[in-house]
């Protein structure tokens, strides 16, 4: 479907439907909110009973969160020790490679291996039942976008080096550095020297200067990504290279791959039916400079990996989120990344859904990429970073009233998909904004608003002791948290000292205020931007990394 | 997983629809009667005492958990509820239960079976003069000035109240009278025919005296001042004020004229003028703006000869105590009282009037009022046994009401403890006052033989917990 994803150049009908939609989550969250606070004064009684069906459907969404976070993070664990280079390789004669899967899985002792060669020889047997056939893994090109604006060599390098001490051959990747025309001259000349340093470690590396000022474009990431795909296009003319067969990765500058990253993906992508057709999703961490900021900056970020742990075991709903990839020809054909929006790494998963009609997903992919946690100098400095960082997150929430339009607009997508995704990205949004208020203070409200009439009655004393017990309950789900924290932990970054682990335990108990503070407050704020129509514009947050020298 | 994860959405949307309807439910006191399985409503008796951990009887039945706890899932009905507590005195009450409804009882106070006394000074005293929102008790061993201690109740310490040098150490004393919060008080006294009333500002350990007999052409009905401005005092005559500057020594006749009330609050001075119209000045008392003008409520109610003092808590709510001991509000019934109020005192934060005549004391609660809207202030009377009601104090929380009748003192829970819970605490000496430390929980009074003593009535942790439910 022809779209025009973007608030700008609308028809004035387009501007009203887009303006309705944009006022709708603000408006939602904060309908909960001080409709809650008002049900709590006028009618305690009924605002108590809410409170408690509320808390009890929080609980039981924790559970389920923290059942297939459990899920996901055993299948990460268990992903561990895949050998992607073999099954790629393997590809090649597909018959062969389900006779050796076979073969060792009754080999094997340990129950992960096991799980793991049986998720192997599914995914391999679908492949097979299809006829698509895969293609051949020489065929298979990497482009690698890293945009930089101001980020320094300390930060830019360590991405760099993690693709070049991947296990896919490097022969096979493109770097690119999507280098801002604004950007100092110190980080220009900084580019230019990794440039000239990792030249010959790579198919090629190119840096590609994104002009500032160009019509129509705002000071987005994804504007100088776009700039820099459009020219990498040709490129890949002149060598012969068929876009269907390069995969592209959107990084962050800070984004550190996994070893085995290009490697699951280039499989994952072969291994996928319409492999076009679909956005790759890897588990993004934020291990960079874990220990050299506080405490309430590790758990949040710690969370958002979590949430998309969670997110990965449901692909259905499943929408790109941070660094990930796609097919470079999906790219072209949708018109590259949106150059006057934010939030460009969800929206280039709408931009594709709508354009392909609905005929376009995610695909999880086990494997990490790490990236850095905002800092600052200060503590204060680092929770003023993040809070700008997770309003920046908070606003995806623009993309909610353009798809919106695009689902009332086209007939080919389908209704279960519009309505399965319109009630997702409502629920996400107002949840997002309105699920820390309701649990840490106006579930309060009833029993401090409370009149003497609500005091004499049962629930009065009732609902809070129900609260207080499903509270514990949840208390089991942050042990949860902690336990799979620490063993994300260990796994992605050195072992962990006994001081850390301790340390790590006691940033979680402040999970409750912090999440107030830097989730639900920065995405109410960035809903109330929107609906007042006050645009945020892209500002890249500050990385902040202690120097090793 | 996909198939997976359904399955487990739709049990866990399963698990939902059935538990919440069935807390919901249980919240609001519904039971299935093992017996009968039928559905019935319940109700709960909730209970907290001070100090916490007393054992809990439901008639004789005993509670497995102890206070503060919630007995839920009761039939309605009828229950005799006991808490005991080693070396406290018993405490009983008989709880209605009626379904989908809480009794409360908040923060029961268990007396000892013996307070322990202290005595800070140690003597033979005749009477004791609190000055209420000061640091400071007198205590007087004989009837002139030079026979009183200084207590500071803060720092214990007491001291002589003057120096045996001070011209007015053998001044005899008749009455004294403060106002709450005021750093100063005014004494009356002297020989039968040369009566005096003098002006004592404490400053520091050592009170400044002044003679301020000289400013009253006849004796006042009444001496008031602004607590916060004790340079200031107003002369109340029949129908006039005279306003007396102390500093300058200038007196200003008829300063307000035609006025038959006068009450002090919040930096502003309240009157009522002989028209039966209400004026209220702002701290610098230059202008005056008229106050609930639209109110007619209770001048057909009020005598033309009588002076008034008047409280008034808030910018909807005025009380008036008539000289005669009438008591009227701006609220119906508008005429709480007809006559033989001797005292009253507001408590903010639970907006309840507390007043009191020789036999009862009576509470009358504006907010139930004012949000039911109903025609009466909701006016209750919680001690009705009495025989000479002297003084009353409120405790912190409003939660219970310290009486001195007839040289007995009480100590009376209010809502929602119930009536019948007015303990007896100690006899005092005959014809002495008391007075109760609401932030200390302390009752100061002087035992039969005139020692002046000292019982903590409420604990500390309590205390505590009324300074914070204060700030809230």
């Amino acid at each position: 479907m022809l779209f025009n994803y973007s608030r700008n150049n609308l028809s004035r009908h387009d501007q009203r439907l887009e303006r309705i939609f944009e006022i709708a989550p603000g408006a939602l969250s904060w309908g909960i909110i001080i409709g809650m606070t008002i049900l709590s004064v006028a009618n305690p009684l009924l605002a108590a009973a809410m409170m408690v069906a509320f808390v009890l459907y929080w609980v039981l969404r924790l559970i389920y969160m923290n059942l297939f976070l459990g899920i996901s993070y055993s299948r990460l664990s268990m992903e561990k020790e895949t050998d992607w280079l073999e099954l790629i390789e393997g590809m090649r004669d597909i018959d062969a490679l389900s006779c050796r899967l076979k073969a060792r899985a009754k080999s094997t002792s340990t129950p992960a291996a096991r799980i793991s060669l049986a998720i192997r020889r599914y995914q391999i047997d679908a492949v097979k039942k299809t006829g698509e056939g895969t293609p051949d893994p020489s065929d298979i090109y990497h482009l690698v976008i890293l945009p930089v604006a101001r980020e320094p060599r300390d930060v830019i390098e360590p991405a760099i080096q993690s693709l070049a001490e991947g296990i896919y051959p490097t022969t096979k990747v493109i770097v690119v550095i999507a280098l801002e025309g604004r950007a100092c001259e110190k980080v220009k000349q900084e580019v230019y020297a990794l440039q000239r340093h990792y030249m010959a470690t790579f198919m090629d590396f190119l840096v590609i200067e994104h002009p500032s000022d160009i019509e129509g474009e705002s000071s987005v990431k994804g504007a100088n990504a776009t700039w820099a795909a459009k020219h990498v296009a040709p490129w890949l003319g002149q060598k012969g290279i068929a876009y269907k067969n390069v995969i592209v990765s959107c990084f962050d500058a800070d984004t550190v791959a996994h070893r085995d990253y290009l490697a699951c993906l280039t499989y994952y992508f072969m291994i996928t039916p319409s492999r076009t057709r679909a956005s790759y999703q890897p588990i993004p961490v934020y291990y960079n400079n874990l220990w050299e900021v506080p405490g309430f900056a590790r758990v949040i970020d710690i969370g958002a990996s979590f949430f998309q742990l969670v997110e990965s075991t449901n692909p259905e709903k499943l929408v790109t989120f941070s660094s990930h990839s796609m097919s470079f020809k999906a790219l072209v054909e949708v018109g590259y990344w949106p150059v006057d929006m934010i939030s460009d790494d969800s929206a280039i998963f709408w931009k594709s859904f709508i354009h392909y009609d609905g005929d376009y997903r995610v695909v999880p992919i086990y494997t990490t990429v790490s990236m850095d946690i905002a800092g600052g100098d200060t503590s204060l400095q680092t929770f003023i970073n993040i809070y700008k960082q997770k309003r920046r997150w908070a606003w995806g929430v623009e993309n909610l009233p353009i798809v919106m339009r695009a689902f009332l607009q086209s007939p080919a997508i389908s209704l279960y998909k519009k309505i399965m995704f319109s009630i997702r990205l409502f629920d996400m949004f107002v949840s997002w904004a309105t699920l820390s208020f309701l649990l840490v203070i106006i579930t309060w409200f009833p029993v401090f608003f409370a009149g003497r009439e609500f005091v004499t009655t049962t629930m009065y004393y009732m609902a809070p002791r129900i609260k207080d017990i499903i509270f514990s309950l949840s208390l089991m789900g942050l042990v949860v948290c902690m336990i799979i924290s620490l063993g994300l932990l260990s796994t992605s970054t050195a072992r962990l000292r006994l001081w850390q682990k301790v340390i790590h335990i006691f940033d979680w108990l402040a999970i409750p205020v912090v999440i107030l503070a830097l989730s639900s407050i920065p995405a109410l704020d960035a809903q109330t931007r929107l609906m007042l129509g006050k645009y945020m514009e892209f500002k890249v947050t500050e990385k902040y990394r202690t120097r090793r020298d | 997983m996909l198939i997976l994860r359904r399955i487990i959405f739709y049990l866990f949307l399963l698990i939902y629809l059935i538990l919440c309807p069935a807390l919901l439910l249980y919240a609001s006191g519904y039971i299935i009667d093992p017996f009968t399985r039928e559905v019935e409503r319940t109700g709960l008796i909730h209970l907290s005492s001070l100090p916490p951990g007393a054992t809990i009887y439901l008639e004789h039945s005993r509670f497995i958990r102890k206070t503060p706890a919630t007995i839920d899932q009761l039939r309605p009905g009828s229950y005799r509820v006991t808490l005991t507590l080693p070396g406290y005195r018993e405490w009983t009450q008989a709880v209605r239960v009626k379904p989908g409804k809480a009794a409360a009882f908040e923060k029961v106070l268990l007396l000892p079976q013996y307070f322990p006394v202290q005595t800070p000074i140690q003597g033979n005293f005749k009477q004791i003069y609190p000055l209420p929102g000061t640091d400071f008790i007198l205590v007087a061993q004989d009837n002139y000035l030079g026979s009183i201690q200084l207590y500071n109740f803060k720092n214990e310490r007491a001291a002589p109240f003057l120096d045996p040098v001070s011209p007015w150490y053998k001044f005899p004393v008749l009455s004294l009278s403060h106002q709450e919060n005021s750093r100063s008080f005014m004494v009356y006294g002297g020989g039968l025919w040369e009566r005096k009333y003098l002006w004592v500002t404490l400053k520091g350990d050592a009170p400044a005296i002044v003679d301020i007999t000289r400013f009253f052409s006849k004796d006042p009905l009444l001496i008031e001042w602004d607590p916060l401005n004790t340079k200031e005092l107003f002369a109340v005559y029949s129908n006039y004020i005279d306003r007396v500057d102390i500093a300058s020594g200038l007196v200003y006749p008829r300063d307000i004229d035609a006025v038959k009330g006068v009450g002090f609050h919040n930096n502003r001075v309240y009157l009522m003028t002989a028209d039966n119209r209400f004026l209220r000045y702002g701290r610098d008392k230059t202008k005056a703006e008229p106050f609930l003008e639209s109110s007619h409520f209770a001048r057909p109610l009020l005598d033309t000869n009588i002076f008034y003092h008047i409280t008034a808590p808030d910018d909807d709510s005025l009380f008036l105590q008539g000289e005669d001991g009438s008591l009227l509000a701006n609220h119906p019934p508008y005429q709480i009282m007809e006559k033989g109020v001797i005292g009253m005192k507001f408590h903010e934060r639970s907006r309840t009037l507390m007043y009191w005549t020789s036999s009862s004391v009576m509470l009358a609660d504006i907010d139930e009022t004012m949000t039911a809207n109903i025609n009466a202030l909701a006016v209750k009377t919680i001690f009705g046994e009495g025989q000479d009601i002297k003084q009353c104090f409120w405790s912190g929380d409003a939660f219970h009401i310290v009486c001195n009748d007839n040289d007995r003192v009480y100590l009376i829970e209010t809502e929602p403890q119930g009536s019948d819970h007015n303990e007896f605490i100690t006899q005092i000496r005959k014809g002495s006052s008391i007075f109760f430390s609401n932030e200390a929980g302390d009752l100061y009074f002087l035992d039969e033989q005139g020692g002046f003593q000292k019982i903590q009535l409420i604990p500390k942790e309590s205390v505590v917990d009324q300074l914070l439910n204060k700030g809230a």
